[in-house]
């Protein structure tokens, strides 16, 4: 129960710079997802809010403390990894218990405590088992108990799920999303998968390259991408980029995308354009914007419908759409994801 | 239709895989009976020799492999109440158990700092601590006689004490290295997270993770400690100091005189202790050799 805050937090791991000056504000019991492509960042960070490396620059606070130069027990989060790091040789109930343990608390407290947090997980029948004999779903519960019974102020996850199947790592996102609910505790949560980032997060944190490149909720992030790389980045199938002109006259904008294809800015965003008026633009269209066309645009839809390819959309993660077209607008106006 | 096919094509393959099989396996059951019985020879040349009477060991003309007078046990009851066996034995005992001791202690804290925290020069400091094991006890012998020396205990039992661990200690650290390093990252930033400080995170994690490999370890010590023969023969003179290995060697061959009987005898008894020793941690032990192999 705090808030975090980091203040231009940097990270260098001798010459490489892994965490470029990022300052990040996490409210009270928000559920904050990092998310980017592999090496951009995201664990250094968690780390250090967690303890485990040294901040190179900055400044890093929880519920309102600094605690760059707390060691991680005193610093009263808890973590679950992606291989979980249960103890092998200790049963489900040690396990949730060592920290506490180590803590000095009374023998009746533990026991309560890791019962409520067995019951929450609904792992009191596999307490006195040992990690070997749990599955991977039941493993993931458990290392979740294991951070919840502290009773932390923060709790940090690294790419939790991503040892788990498809089908168990689904059910084990409406689980942590359920236990936040029921457990009201500000959270960090580490994925590469924009999926999980975009149906758990309160807010996304899209990181590319040690940077952060846009803070905001998952419908601002999908509707409103304030860079290109974060509108390539969130969206499955990626959003198609094109080259493209403004054209302005008397009575509106256009997009031209070729000779003969241009499409109409909406009035409400004519205004703001007009300073980039006749310039070389990139058109954000995301795939699930096209459609079939309307009575009033077939001259160009008639373009548009030269359809190139079609590929089993085997591919692509979306299981809403089951075939990927391609369309040729004009030869070499088609621009690849960065 | 289409699976009878398939049953019919891949019918041929099945019969030549288990045709490989069973030359895999006559071929391994071949060698294992050679070896073992090259191994089992000279055990069971002991026990015969030490359950014959000095005057059919003597007598050329019977057969050495087996026992034709009757079995007696005179050898080991004249060895064991022979004053020297039991004190050898005893020396051994002391010895053996304080060396492992002092072992399993430094090279587990050893192997701990040097596998698990990071700091300038570890690496170098792990290598250099397996190249001394390369250094063999008869060419170390001649500079420990100098230390031994001067700290006064030369032809004392605790000298052995003191120089064993050179043997013991290098090689004991590079498998526990080995093995805390098989122990993933996490479950010591788990316990560090947890609320564990160093000491605990040895004591609670590591040491009960890696158990197999302590186990190998203090095996190692103790084979180690007690076959040891280099030193204790340069350093040990008196018999109230010696151990067993140039004890039993030292008091039986008399010039000329072998005291076979007696020799096979002691030798048994030395062999017992490592034998019980591996009979009770054997599945550990096999667990630590193959340890990193597979994730539990
Ligand atoms: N201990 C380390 N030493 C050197 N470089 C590191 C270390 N940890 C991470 N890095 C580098 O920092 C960058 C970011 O890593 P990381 O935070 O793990 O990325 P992510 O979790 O987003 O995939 C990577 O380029 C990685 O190689
Ligand atoms: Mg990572």
């Amino acid at each position: 129960m705090a808030e975090v805050a980091l203040r231009n937090v940097t990270k260098r791991f001798d010459d490489v710079e892994a965490v470029r000056s990022i300052s990040l504000d996490i409210p009270n019991n928000e559920f904050v997802v990092l998310v980017g492509p592999s090496g951009c960042g995201k664990s250094t960070t968690l780390r250090m809010v967690a303890g485990l490396e040294e901040v190179s620059a900055g400044d890093i606070y929880i519920g309102g403390e600094l605690v760059n130069d707390l060691p991680p027990k005193d610093r009263d989060i808890a973590m679950v990894f992606q291989n979980y790091a249960l103890y092998p040789h200790m049963t489900a109930f040690e396990n949730m218990s060592f920290g506490l343990k180590l803590r000095k608390f009374s023998k009746e407290k533990i026991k309560k405590r890791v019962d409520s947090a067995a019951r929450i997980l609904d792992i009191v029948p596999l307490l006195d088992r040992k990690p070997k004999a749990l599955s991977g779903g039941q493993r993931q519960r458990l290392a979740m108990g294991r951070a919840i019974v502290r009773d932390p102020k923060v709790f940090l996850f690294d790419e939790s799920l991503s040892n788990l199947d498809a089908k168990l790592r689904v059910q084990m996102r409406t689980e942590i999303k359920r236990v936040h609910q029921m457990v009201k505790t500000t959270t960090v949560y580490v994925t590469h998968d924009q999926v999980e980032a975009m149906t758990l997060a309160d807010r996304v944190v899209v990181m590319n390259n040690g940077a952060i490149e846009q803070i905001a909720t998952p419908q601002e992030l999908y509707h409103n991408p304030k860079t290109r790389f974060v509108a390539g980045f969130i969206g499955s199938p990626a959003m198609n980029f094109l080259r493209c002109r403004l054209e302005g006259n008397g009575t509106g904008r256009h997009v031209r995308l070729s000779d003969t294809i241009r499409l109409p800015v909406p009035a409400s965003r004519a205004a703001r354009y007009a300073a980039l008026d006749s310039k070389e633009l990139l058109l954000g269209l995301r795939p699930e914007h096209i459609t079939e066309p309307r009575r009033s645009d077939r001259d160009q839809a008639r373009e548009f419908a030269a359809c190139t390819s079609t590929r089993k959309a085997a591919r692509c993660s979306n299981p809403k759409y089951r075939e990927l077209l391609r369309f040729r607008i004009a030869a070499k106006r088609r621009v690849r994801n960065p | 239709m289409s699976t009878a096919a398939g049953a019919l094509r891949r019918a041929p393959l099945r019969a030549s895989l288990s045709r490989n099989r069973r030359w895999a396996l006559i071929t391994s059951y071949v060698f294992l009976v050679i070896f073992a019985i090259f191994f089992l020879v000279p055990p069971y040349s002991m026990i015969v020799t030490a359950l014959k009477s000095d005057a059919e060991v003597a007598r050329m003309a019977t057969n050495p492999w087996i026992i034709a007078n009757g079995i007696t046990f005179d050898q080991f009851r004249i060895l064991l109440t022979q004053a020297d066996f039991l004190i050898f034995f005893k020396n051994t005992l002391i010895v053996t158990l304080c060396v492992v001791a002092i072992t399993m202690v430094v090279s587990v804290l050893a192997a701990f700092s040097l596998g698990r925290m990071r700091f300038w020069g570890s690496g170098i400091l792990a290598t250099g601590i397996f190249l001394t094991y390369l250094v063999p006890d008869t060419l170390l012998f001649i500079p420990l006689f100098q230390i031994v020396k001067a700290v006064g205990l030369l032809n004392s039992y605790w000298g052995m004490v003191l120089v064993y661990p050179t043997l013991t200690v290098p090689f004991c650290t590079w498998i526990m290295i080995g093995y805390f390093q098989s122990i993933p990252k996490e479950l010591d930033e788990a316990a560090l997270i947890d609320g564990a400080s160093h000491m605990q995170m040895l004591t609670k994690i590591f040491i009960p993770v890696a158990l197999p490999g302590i186990i190998a370890a203090t095996i190692f010590a103790f084979t180690v400690s007690w076959a040891e023969f280099v030193y204790p023969m340069a350093f040990l003179y008196s018999p109230d100091q010696q151990v067993l290995t140039v004890g039993t060697v030292m008091s039986l061959i008399r010039a000329d005189v072998y005291k076979w009987g007696m020799l096979m005898a002691g030798a048994l008894i030395a062999a017992a202790p490592p034998l019980v020793i591996y009979a009770f941690l054997m599945d550990y032990y096999i667990a630590g050799l193959t340890a990193g192999a597979t994730k539990g």
